[in-house]
This record gives structure tokens, C-alpha cells and sequence, in this order.
């Protein structure tokens, strides 16, 4: 059904992008621009919601209508040519429903906290400008119709990420930063436009070209005219047989070649195995855009990606199980990571990537509305927890690294308050948001029969989790608990001599070095606190900032001597308060009938269960019902089961749903939810014991160093690109090659000009022989023509 | 009674259909009037003459429309004038294109009347009259009327050529375009001559009619066919000299170096287009295949052929050749080259489709190929142009040296046109390539040609990788040099500003939006483009 108010949530925050980049930069009103900034965002929020939640033009609500229909905006065709379309448009089905909700609303709480972070700012304006232009970006990439157009979105979200990774243009690292996101993701990128293109042939082949989520049939445009009809794409590939499970697959030009170059897509944007690299670098732009972007929004777009595909995924078993391997070795990788990092926005980047990787899993054993929860969920939480870390940050006046915090629950209340909801959503504390997506994830890999090996995967799965809970309570006792070493820092003492140890390691590793100093705003120098017994062991960061220090003597960072710790505005707890709810109660939607006892029955999943993929494979497995404790067989058209086609059919709670849920089912889940509650309990008592007693104990020396994951790529790939650019390309090619050539003519257009002195090199005479000679050949070549 | 032989001529149905040249008429009118004006009027009016030929533009593009209009009815001439006029999509297309470049083009020239002492009346109506030739070449569907336009475009573009007449690059341009122009006039003339003969009869003489020129290869009552490949070969050394595919290119970085900037934007995009069309129109539809006669399918095969090895030529020595250059007017004419390469894919594509509807698209894709050269092209000179600075100057590189930040608009208008002409998607010029390149690999294209159709695209995208090079070059020595001497950015006058506005919105809306164009430009596929 059309209705073109969905273009509106689009175009808001492009509008308020416009505005704050023409007017805002010549306004310098912090206020007006930071009202433009959120209302454009508001706006968008509203519609979101009225679209999502309510009956518009008697269609029924963008998530609820029976069956599943989407709401669509088709603005123009942007191009067309031979078989191939490719449309502006928008649609908001059940995915890109829920999506777009938590999507602009995270987004508006995240300006709003926003505008009291980046007080005070020299350039608010662009700060917004780009924050509204990202929003403009990620809705398309939710809300466009076809491929294309998300590829759109995709690299829009890409070029506003390194703006704003690189927002700080007057520190090095920040530029280091944006252009190693830009880079990686680009490597990724090659993938989605090749697997866009696949998915193009394999549709054309099958005689429907289309590269459409949705079949567009009966849509008017803006100016009230019929839009020719379009097929989806993935409609015509669930008509196709599954590919067979094999290595060979993954060349074989079919749908797992597909599947899998869209995944590369999705392991740069989403940060996976092999390309995580660089979303803990990004952690150098300012924390808003750390909570919108790399945590809650931007880097599940490969989630999002993955699910919208699912039709396809579901045809390619071997990609599934690469998705789901690489996703749980994501998981784990990060998260013992996470355990040693020190820097408290290092440690939710980790954190990050690791849940991304729980995501992944979740789509690799074909858990697709269970890898959605978990994304709403964690951009809930890790949200929270990274808006929450910027509040700390603002109140220790930019000090980021943990190791110079403690004892901060008594100076900032409401953000420790706010703070300990997400840490005990993300530890997977029963109730909390976290644990009912994550628990989820574990039980469907558990019971996956999209692979052999679901066991190993749950097992990595559950360690992972156990982690997850130690690192996040390490941070929450660095932070909150214990004694308060931003005094000592400068009373001297035992905090000096852990910094001195600390950067002392520093200067042996430079990577390390590099991104300690990765703070969030300009001047910082870590030995500004420690004084001169260091100053000695840092020189080098010293260095490059003792100019700074020069000219802004005045504008000091870090907590000065004697100054404590303060809560930050109500701009910035009031989004913190508000996750926070969220993060509480937000998970109670997925909440699954059996952990439920039978109160709740899982209704995320059954609003999203019309439009998602399930695995052909599966419908064997419906008839004795062992995956169907989740109600989660078959439903589109072409594989329904008889036991779902009841709740297809809208009676979701019904006898015949409640008759799904096996003792034996609920009985395993029960216990596996068990084992993850009390593993997260020890995980959290580990911790607690552990770092209450040492909050600066050494950690690993190869987890601080992150497994020396950026030296080997720098070795093994940065440093010969490098040399093969400096000695191939530029020695070679273009010093020898081309300008030899140019230099070649050069010369003898010289020594020819001796002779006579001429304004330009050629001579007519010789052109005319040229032409002579072509015209010949010519001539001769139809003279010959007519011979044969 | 002695019957006056001039009688027997009068006893032909005349056919005169003044509607059907209207636009011709229009431009040719506008040019007399320019010369008039010129002459009476008092120095500081010499603005009128460009308003009255953009006038008279403006005049030529409403018949021109109307005429198209009449075309969808269906209830129109198909040709006038005894077969000399023919009124189709791709003639009115063209027409549309051309009236295009000389609007922009006159436009640009404007800032001769502010910056330069350069006679701007005079200009101006040499314009108007290029473009009826370029009009004739487009509308004529008799050799004779298309050498006619040939002819009437090319003495006024030798003029224009040279027309700094103190400045010796220009002279030296005009005297080289003249010398090497009227040597493939020749060919071209010669060709026709020998077509003329080979197509007589046993019972009737020779015919320039291209569309009687198919009918008897097709029929087979051509006396001496033999004669009819030396006249396809010479035609094509015509046509490829004025279009500059290699070899016969060899003219075109010297005489577009020398000529005045606003005088080579024409001559890349103007004539040039003209050529496209009086060649597509004379072998595509002179010489078609015919599967039923032994002649045509030996004189399209190696029509065809030659062609491949023409474009494959073009394409790689125009960008090359641009690779090295250190003069950016020298740069764009090797590209201009290398774009003239590309449409020749289209171009190839029409002659070996045979499904009317399908050659149509391909002949549309070359039209609006066309469009959009033009449209950045011209964008592009008249940037140089205003670099360039008072008697055409500073046009080597280095000038160009860190003036990205100097000049951010120009620059980054510049950079615009420059990533347009390489292909870069939303931009004009990427529609174009893939248009003309979509053609060329339609399932439409006969099967003998697909392996050929794809080198050719094979080599196309080959050689757009290749530009590359120059293009962002240009870019990266604005933004990513030092300059170390001083510079001012120029002074840009309103009509410049008005064109590079126009270009502007022209490469993004046909980058864009480019559906509608490229639909009027194949509008009523079954009814036209066939003569007969």
C-alpha cells in the first residue's frame, strides 16, 4: 500500500542536515542547532511510530497488518535499462519496521545527549550536519526497496562514519582512524556490489530480473501515477532449490556465491573476522557517535543485510556455516580482547564487535528473527552503556582510561545507576534486556539443524558470554567501585607507577601507542597527570602534544588537582534514564513462552516471522516438531507446514501455538537458560571478587595487544601494498613508465622545435601522410573484402 | 512541340515542405540577421547579437519540438524535398543536441564581449550558420545535402578556428583544420561520386538517395557493385576525419590546442555530433544488411569490420595519448578522442542489430551519448576558458596547480565534469557508457557479432579504467598541490555562470533522471529512422 508520509522519515534528517550545514555554521546558536538537529530526528521518530504501530489508511499498522503487508513510498525509477530496475523507494515491512523504530528513536535520545556532549564545540554545526546526514543515510539503507538503493544507504553510513571517526580533524590519529574504517569497509563493499550483481543474474536466469525486496504491484508515485510492476527477488529465489553443501559452492556462481560475497560486505560493515580491525580504531570520534554508529545502528546494517537476504541464506547452507563459525570466533576473539583493555570506550568497542558476532551466529544457524532481537537489544544497551561512558567521560573532563577512574558511583549517580541496568543486560541477568536475545541465540544454536556442529558453536557461545560478564564487570568496578585514582593520579603514588608501567609497555608496542592517546578530544596527554617521574618513558606522545598543551594551556582535560568528579546535565542522564528503562524492560518483547512460563510467548518473533526466511530443510523437522517450540517452521507460502500454518493464519496464542511448545522443548530450553544464568552469575562473581581486590592488575600481554592482529595485517598486507605501490607503481610505472613517456615526447618535440622555431609540434604535412596512410588501409581492407 | 527540358523537371511532383526544414530556415534567418545587426549596430549594444541567435535558438528548438510533437501523431512527412529531407526521431534528436551546444556555446563566447576585443558579431553568425550545417547533416537523407551541411559547417568552423586573428596558435590552428579538413572532404566527395556510379542501373542512372542506395543493393540491380566498397571506404575516411576516429584524428590536438577555448568546446561537441549523425544515418541506413543479397552482406561485413578496428583504435589511442599530455586543452581533445570511440560502439551496435525497435535504442543511446559529451564537454572548456584568462593563455597543467582551494567552485564544477567525462555513476557520463555499452551487448545484436560486440566493450571499460588516470590527475593537481606563485581566481561573468549552471544541472539531471531524454530520444521506435 502507498503512503508517501514514509518518505518523510527519510527526508527529515536530510532537510535538518541541509539546514544546520547552510544555516547552522552561519547561526552559531548552539540551541538553534541543536533543536534542528533533534526535532528533524523527531520527526522521523513520529512517523516511524505512527507508520509501525497504527492502522494508517485501513491497512492495518506497518508491523501487524494480517497478512503481512508493507507500507511503500515509491519515489521514481532511478534507472532502468534493459531488464534491470533499479527505483528510489521506500518500504517499511516488518523488518524495516522494527528497525526503523528503534533505529530513530535510539537516534533521537543519542542527539539529545549529544547536544550537551558536544557543548561548547567549536564546530557544533557540522557535528549535526553530519549526525543528521548518517540518520538520512542509515534510513535509507533500512528503508530502501531493493538492493541498490540499500547499497545507497550503505556507503552513505560508510562516508558519515569516517566524518565523523575523523571529526577531530586536527588529531592524526583521529585521520588514521576514519581512514582505516573507510578502507576496511571498502574491502567489504567489493563483496555486497558483486553479491548485488549475483543476485541480479541469478534472478534474471530464473526469468524475473529483479534486484527488489518486495513485489511492487498497485503502488501509486508521488504525483499519483501507476509504478509499473516489479517482482522480489527473493520471492523468486525461494522458489529455488537449496545449494548442495560443499566447498565448491562457494565458486560455483550460484546462490551461495551470493550469499557469502554479501556476507564479505558484512563482515566489513558489521565488523567481523577478518575486518574488525577497524572499529575499535573509530572509537577516536566523539562518544555519541560511537553509541549511534558503531554500536547501535551502523554496524548491525550487516545483520540487517543478512536477515533481509535470508531467503537466500537459507538456500546457501555452506555460507550459513561460515556466517555462523566466523560470527562465534568473532564473539570469543573480542570479548578476551575486551578482558584487557583499559580504555573504557576500547572495552565497549570490543564488547561491540563481539556482540556483533553473537548476531552473526544467531543468522549463521538461521536464528534470523533471533539475531533482529539481540540487535534491538544491544543497541538498547550498548547505547546505554556507551552514552553512559561518555557521561563518565564528560564528568572526568575527557579522561578515558579506567585505570585513572574508581570510587566514581558516589560523584555520579544516576549515571552509575543507569550504567549498572547495562552492565547486568549485557552479563545476561534474567529480566534485563540482554538476556533474553542473547539466551535465545544460544538455544537456537543449541538446537540448529542447519549444521553438525550447533554443540561446539553453543559451547564458544556460552564461554563467550561468561567473559562478557567478567570484562563488563571489571569496567563497572574500574569505573564505579573501589578507591578514587583520578585523586592519587596527581597526589602521586601507586597510581604513577602503574602509569609509568603502562607506558612504558606503550612505547614497545606502537600500535598501542597510537590509540591510548585516542581520547576524546584534542590535547590530552596521558602524563599530564603523572608528571615528570614519566615523562621520561612517554616522551614521544609527548611530543606531539606539548604544542597543544602550549597554546590551550588554558583548556585543560583531565581532572585538575582537587577537582571532583561531577554528574553531567539532564540533556545527558534524561537518554541515559530512558535506555536504561529500556534496557530493563525493552527484552520482555522477545520473551520466549517457555522462560515466560508461559506468560509472554515470544511476540518479537512472531511479528517478524512472516517476513523472514526459514530453511527448506526445516519443514521435514516441523511434522515432528523439533524446532517448533519457538513456533518458528515454515510460514511463507511456498513452505508452509500444516502445525504454522495455524498461527500464519493470526492465531499466534491459540491452542494450536500453545500445542508447539513440546514438554521436552521447554524442558531443554529451561535448562539451558539455567546454565547461562548461573554462568553469568560466576562470570559477574569472578569479576567482582577478582578486580574489587586488584582493579589495575596486568592483564595478558596478548590480549592488551589484541592478539597483535593490526601488526600482522600491517606485515603481511598493509606494508606490501605499500612497497608495491612505492616500487611498482610509482618507481616503475609512473616514474619510469609515463613520465618517461611524457619526458620521451618532451624531447623530441624539443630537438624538433630547434629546426624551426614552431608554437606546436606537428606538422601538416605528416598529419596528411597519417591520414594517407589510414585511408589506404582502409581502401585496401574493402578492396580485400570485395575480393573474397 | 519542343518540350524545355527545365519543364520536364517541373513535371516531378515538387514535394516542397517548408515545414519540414523549419528549423534550418530559422537558424539560417537568425545568422542573417546577426550579420546585419552586427553591422549597424553601435559597439556597446554587440550583447544583441548573441541575444538575437540564442533567440533564434530558441526558435529552431520550439519548431524543432513541435516537430517532434507531430512525429508521435504519426500524421506527418516522413521526408520532403524528393527524399532530400527526411523528418525522423534521430534527425530531430540531433537537432536538439546541436541547438543545445550552440545555445551553450553562445553563451560562453559572451565573455568575448566583456573580457576580449574579439568581434562577437561576427562569431555569432558564423555559429548559426555551422549549426544549420550541422542541422542539414543531420536532416538529409540525400549524400548530396549532407556534403552540402558538411561543407556549410566546416568553412564557418576553419573560420572560427582562426579567429584570434593576432594570435598565431589560432592561425596556425585554422590553416592546419583547413588544409587536412578540405583533404577528407575530398575523400568523402569522391566516395559519394562512386557510390553514385555503382548504384546505377540498366535502366536508370546513379542515385545519392540513401534510401534508394539500400533499396538497389538489397534488389541487386546495382551495374558496377564493385565500385560501391571504394565508395563505403572513402565515405568512412570522410566521416572519420570529421568525428576523429584514429588514424584520421591526427588534426585534433593541434587545432583544438590553438583555437580559441569557446571555439574548441563547439568543435568537440558540435560537429562532432554531426558527424555521428550524417555517418549513422548514411551507412547504418544506406548500408544495412539485407539477408537475401550477396552484395549487402559483403558490404556490411566490412563496413562493420572496419569500423571495429576503428573504434578499438580510437578508443586506445585517444587515452593513451591523453595520459601524457601536459596541456589541458590538449588533454581533452585526446579524450574527446577516446569519447569518440566509445560512441562508435553504439554506433556499431546499431548497424549489426536488426530488430528495428532495438537499432532505435542503439541509435538513441548514440544521440544521447552525444548529449551528454556535449554537456560536460562544454562545462568542462568553459572552466578553461575562464583559467585560462584573456587570450587563452594558461592552459598547461600547472597552471592548474593547487587552485582547488583558491577557487573552490570552479574546482570542484571542474572535478565535476572531469569524474563525468571518466564515467563516474550519477553522472551524466556514466549513463551515457552504459547506454551505448547496454546496446552493444543486447541480445538483439546478431550472433555473428556478440564475441566482436563484447570485445568492443571489453576494450571500452578497459579504456575507461585508463582515463582514469588523466582525469583524477587534473583533480589531484588542484586540490593536492602546492602552488607556489601567486593566483587570483577569475572573475566569472553571468552568462559563464549561466552555463556552467546549466552544464551542471545537465550532468546531474541526465546522471540522474536520464529515463525521460533517453525516451524522447526513442520515442515512436516502428515509425521512424526507416526512410522508406
Amino acid at each position: 500500500m502507498t503512503n508517501h508520509w514514509l518518505s518523510l522519515i527519510v527526508a527529515a534528517p536530510l532537510i535538518g542536515a541541509v539546514i544546520n550545514w547552510l544555516v547552522g555554521r552561519r547561526v552559531r546558536s548552539e540551541a538553534f542547532i541543536g533543536f534542528v538537529a533533534c526535532a528533524s530526528i523527531g520527526v522521523s521518530t513520529v512517523i516511524a511510530f505512527i507508520l509501525a504501530f497504527t492502522d494508517n489508511n485501513g491497512a492495518g499498522a506497518a508491523l501487524f497488518s494480517e497478512p503481512a503487508r508493507p507500507v511503500m513510498s515509491h519515489l521514481w525509477t532511478w534507472m532502468e535499462v534493459g531488464n534491470f530496475r533499479a527505483d528510489v523507494g521506500f518500504a517499511m515491512d516488518r523488518l524495516s519496521g522494527i528497525y526503523v523504530c528503534f533505529v530513530t528513536f535510539v537516534g533521537l535520545l543519542i542527539h539529545i545527549f549529544a547536544t550537551g556532549y558536544m557543548h561548547g564545540d567549536k564546530s557544533y554545526y557540522r557535528f549535526f550536519a553530519y549526525l543528521n546526514l548518517f540518520m538520512f543515510m542509515m534510513l535509507t539503507l533500512v528503508l530502501g526497496d531493493n538492493l541498490l538503493l540499500m547499497f545507497v544507504g550503505w556507503e552513505g553510513v560508510g562516508l558519515c562514519s569516517y566524518l565523523l571517526i575523523g571529526y577531530y580533524v586536527d588529531r592524526k590519529e583521529a585521520g588514521d582512524a576514519a581512514k582505516k574504517a573507510f578502507i576496511a569497509n571498502r574491502v567489504g563493499d567489493w563483496g555486497v556490489i558483486l553479491g548485488i550483481m549475483f543476485v541480479f543474474f541469478i534472478t534474471a536466469a530464473a526469468g524475473a530480473p529483479s534486484i527488489s525486496f518486495f513485489e511492487k504491484t498497485d503502488l501509486t508515485n508521488l504525483v499519483g501515477n501507476q509504478v509499473p510492476a516489479m517482482t522480489n527477488a527473493f520471492a523468486t529465489i525461494a522458489t529455488m532449490a537449496v545449494d548442495p553443501f560443499t566447498i565448491n559452492a562457494l565458486i560455483a556462481g550460484g546462490l551461495t556465491s551470493a550469499a557469502i560475497l554479501l556476507f564479505i560486505g558484512a563482515t566489513g560493515k558489521s565488523a567481523q573476522i577478518p575486518l574488525f580491525v577497524w572499529l575499535p580504531d573509530a572509537m577516536a570520534g566523539p562518544t555519541p557517535v560511537s553509541a549511534l554508529i558503531h554500536a547501535a545502528t551502523m554496524v548491525t546494517a550487516g545483520v540487517y543485510m543478512i536477515v533481509r537476504c535470508s531467503e537466500l541464506y537459507v538456500r546457501a547452507p555452506t555460507a550459513m556455516a561460515i556466517i555462523a563459525v566466523i560470527g562465534a570466533a568473532t564473539a570469543l576473539l573480542a570479548a578476551t580482547i575486551g578482558l584487557a583493555q583499559n580504555d573504557i570506550k576500547k572495552v565497549l568497542a570490543y564488547s561491540t564487535v563481539s556482540q556483533l558476532g553473537y548476531m552473526m551466529l544467531a543468522c549463521g544457524v538461521g536464528a534470523f528473527s533471533a539475531a533482529i532481537f539481540h540487535v534491538m537489544t544491544h543497541a538498547f544497551f550498548k547505547a546505554l552503556l556507551f552514552l553512559g561512558s561518555g557521561s563518565v567521560i564528560h564528568g572526568m573532563h575527557h579522561e578515558q582510561d579506567m585505570r585513572r577512574m574508581g570510587g566514581l558511583k558516589k560523584y555520579m549517580p544516576i549515571t552509575f545507576a543507569t550504567m549498572l541496568t547495562g552492565w547486568l543486560a549485557i552479563s545476561g541477568i534474567p529480566i534485563f534486556a540482554g538476556f533474553w536475545s542473547k539466551d535465545e541465540i544460544l538455544y537456537k544454536t543449541f538446537s540448529t539443524q542447519s549444521n553438525s556442529f550447533g554443540l561446539i558453536l553453543w559451547f564458544v557461545g556460552l564461554c563467550t558470554a561468561v567473559i562478557t560478564a567478567i570484562y563488563m564487570t571489571r569496567l563497572m568496578v574500574m569505573t564505579f567501585w573501589g578507591t578514587e585514582r583520578f585523586a592519587e593520579a596527581h597526589a602521586g603514588g601507586q597510581g604513577d607507577e602503574a602509569h609509568a608501567q603502562a607506558f612504558a609497555d606503550k612505547k614497545t608496542t606502537a600500535h598501542d601507542a597510537q590509540t591510548a592517546t585516542i581520547d576524546d578530544r584534542q590535547h590530552h596527554s596521558p602524563d599530564e597527570h603523572v608528571g615528570a617521574a614519566t615523562s621520561h618513558a612517554s616522551h614521544q606522545v609527548h611530543a606531539v602534544h606539548d604544542e597543544h598543551d602550549d597554546e590551550d594551556a588554558h583548556e585543560h582535560h583531565g581532572l585538575a588537582h582537587g577537582q571532583k568528579p561531577h554528574e553531567s546535565p539532564l540533556v545527558m542522564t534524561l537518554p541515559l534514564i530512558i535506555l536504561a528503562v529500556l534496557s530493563v524492560f525493552g527484552g520482555l518483547l522477545g520473551a520466549p513462552y517457555a522462560l515466560s512460563l508461559g506468560a509472554i510467548d515470544n511476540p518479537f518473533h512472531h511479528t517478524l516471522e512472516p517476513v523472514i526466511a526459514h530453511e527448506p530443510n526445516f519443514v521435514g523437522g516441523a511434522a515432528n516438531g523439533a524446532d517448533d517450540a519457538h513456533g518458528s517452521p515454515a510460514t511463507t507460502e511456498t513452505h508452509s507446514a500444516p502445525v504454522s500454518a495455524n498461527e500464519h493464519e493470526g492465531v499466534p496464542h491459540g491452542e494450536g501455538a500453545t500445542a508447539a511448545h513440546t514438554p521436552e522443548e521447554i524442558f531443554t530450553e529451561r535448562v539451558l537458560a539455567g546454565v547461562s544464568i548461573l554462568l553469568a552469575a560466576f562470570g559477574i562473581g569472578l569479576g567482582w571478587t577478582y578486580f574489587q581486590r586488584r582493579p589495575l592488575a596486568q592483564m595478558p600481554r596478548l590480549l592488551e595487544n589484541k592478539y597483535y592482529v593490526d601488526e600482522i595485517y600491517d606485515a603481511t598486507i598493509i606494508e606490501p601494498i605499500k612497497d608495491g605501490s612505492r616500487v611498482g607503481l610509482w618507481r616503475i610505472l609512473d616514474v619510469g613508465v609515463i613520465d618517461g613517456i611524457v619526458n620521451g615526447v618532451g624531447t623530441v618535440a624539443r630537438e624538433a622545435g630547434n629546426g624551426a622555431r614552431q608554437l606546436q609540434p606537428g606538422f601538416v604535412r605528416s598529419y596528411a601522410a597519417i591520414i594517407l596512410l589510414g585511408a589506404l588501409l582502409v581502401i585496401g581492407y574493402f578492396a580485400a573484402a570485395l575480393a573474397r | 512541340m519542343l518540350i524545355n527540358p527545365i519543364f520536364a523537371l517541373q513535371a516531378l511532383p515538387v514535394d516542397v515542405n517548408f515545414a519540414s526544414i523549419a528549423p534550418e530556415l530559422i537558424v539560417i534567418i537568425a545568422g542573417v540577421l546577426v550579420m546585419l545587426v552586427d553591422a549597424f549596430a553601435a559597439p556597446k549594444q554587440r550583447w544583441l547579437t548573441g541575444g538575437i541567435s540564442l533567440a533564434g535558438i530558441v526558435a529552431a528548438g520550439v519548431a524543432c519540438v513541435l516537430m517532434w510533437n507531430d512525429a508521435g501523431t504519426g500524421g506527418v512527412v516522413t521526408s520532403s524535398f524528393n527524399g532530400m529531407i527526411v523528418v525522423d526521431q534521430m534527425r530531430l534528436s540531433f537537432t536538439f543536441v546541436f541547438l543545445i551546444v550552440s545555445a551553450l556555446t553562445i553563451l560562453m563566447s559572451m565573455l568575448w564581449v566583456e573580457r576580449e576585443a574579439l568581434p562577437a558579431g561576427e562569431f555569432h553568425s558564423l555559429l548559426m550558420f555551422a549549426t544549420a550545417g550541422m542541422m542539414l547533416m543531420a536532416s538529409g537523407g540525400d549524400l548530396v545535402i549532407i556534403f552540402l551541411g558538411l561543407e556549410v559547417l566546416s568553412i564557418a568552423t576553419y573560420v572560427m578556428a582562426g579567429f584570434r586573428r593576432n594570435d598565431l596558435r589560432s592561425n596556425e590552428s585554422a590553416l592546419k583544420y583547413f588544409i587536412l579538413g578540405a583533404f577528407s572532404s575530398a575523400f568523402l566527395l569522391y566516395g559519394i561520386a562512386l557510390t553514385y556510379g555503382a548504384t546505377s542501373t540498366a535502366l536508370e542512372g546513379g542515385t545519392t538517395n540513401i534510401a534508394v542506395i539500400a533499396d538497389r543493393i538489397a534488389a541487386g540491380t546495382a551495374i558496377y557493385p564493385q565500385l560501391l566498397f571504394a565508395g563505403a571506404a572513402l565515405m568512412i575516411i570522410g566521416f572519420g576525419f570529421k568525428i576523429a576516429t584514429a588514424p584520421f584524428h591526427v588534426w585534433t590536438p593541434d587545432v583544438y590546442e590553438g583555437a580559441p577555448t569557446v571555439v574548441t568546446a563547439f568543435m568537440a561537441a558540435g560537429p562532432k555530433a554531426a558527424g555521428f549523425a550524417a555517418f549513422m544515418r548514411v551507412f547504418v541506413f544506406g548500408f544495412p544488411l539485407v539477408a537475401t543479397s550477396a552484395l549487402s552482406i559483403q558490404v556490411h561485413a566490412a563496413w562493420i569490420n572496419a569500423l571495429v578496428v576503428l573504434a578499438i583504435l580510437t578508443m586506445t589511442i585517444g587515452n593513451t595519448a591523453a595520459l601524457v599530455q601536459k596541456n589541458v586543452k590538449r588533454m581533452l581533445a585526446y579524450s574527446s578522442i577516446a569519447h569518440a570511440g566509445y560512441a562508435l560502439v553504439g554506433f556499431i551496435a546499431a548497424g549489426v542489430t536488426l530488430d528495428i525497435t532495438k537499432q532505435n535504442d542503439a541509435i538513441a543511446g548514440v544521440v544521447f551519448y552525444m548529449l551528454t559529451y556535449a554537456v560536460m564537454n562544454l562545462g568542462a572548456f568553459a572552466i578553461v576558458m575562464l583559467i585560462a584568462r584573456g587570450g587563452d593563455r594558461r592552459t598547461e597543467l600547472e597552471d592548474y596547480t593547487g587552485i582547488g582551494f583558491k577557487a573552490p567552485a570552479l574546482a570542484f564544477a571542474l572535478s565535476l565534469f572531469l569524474l563525468s567525462l571518466l564515467g563516474v555513476p550519477l553522472t551524466a557520463g556514466f549513463i551515457g557508457k552504459v547506454v551505448v555499452f547496454r546496446s552493444a551487448l543486447d541480445p538483439a545484436v546478431m550472433n555473428d557479432y556478440r564475441n566482436v560486440m563484447t570485445l568492443l566493450v571489453v576494450v571500452g571499460v578497459i579504456n575507461t579504467a585508463i582515463s582514469a588516470y588523466y582525469y583524477l590527475g587534473l583533480i589531484v593537481v588542484m586540490f593536492f598541490r602546492e602552488r607556489t606563485t601567486e593566483w587570483r581566481a577569475p572573475r566569472v561573468p553571468a552568462s559563464v555562470a549561466v552555463t556552467l549552471i546549466l552544464t551542471l544541472a545537465g550532468v546531474l539531471y541526465l546522471g540522474v533522471f536520464p529515463g525521460k531524454v533517453i525516451d524522447a530520444f526513442r520515442r515512436n521506435a516502428i515509425n521512424v529512422s526507416r526512410l522508406r
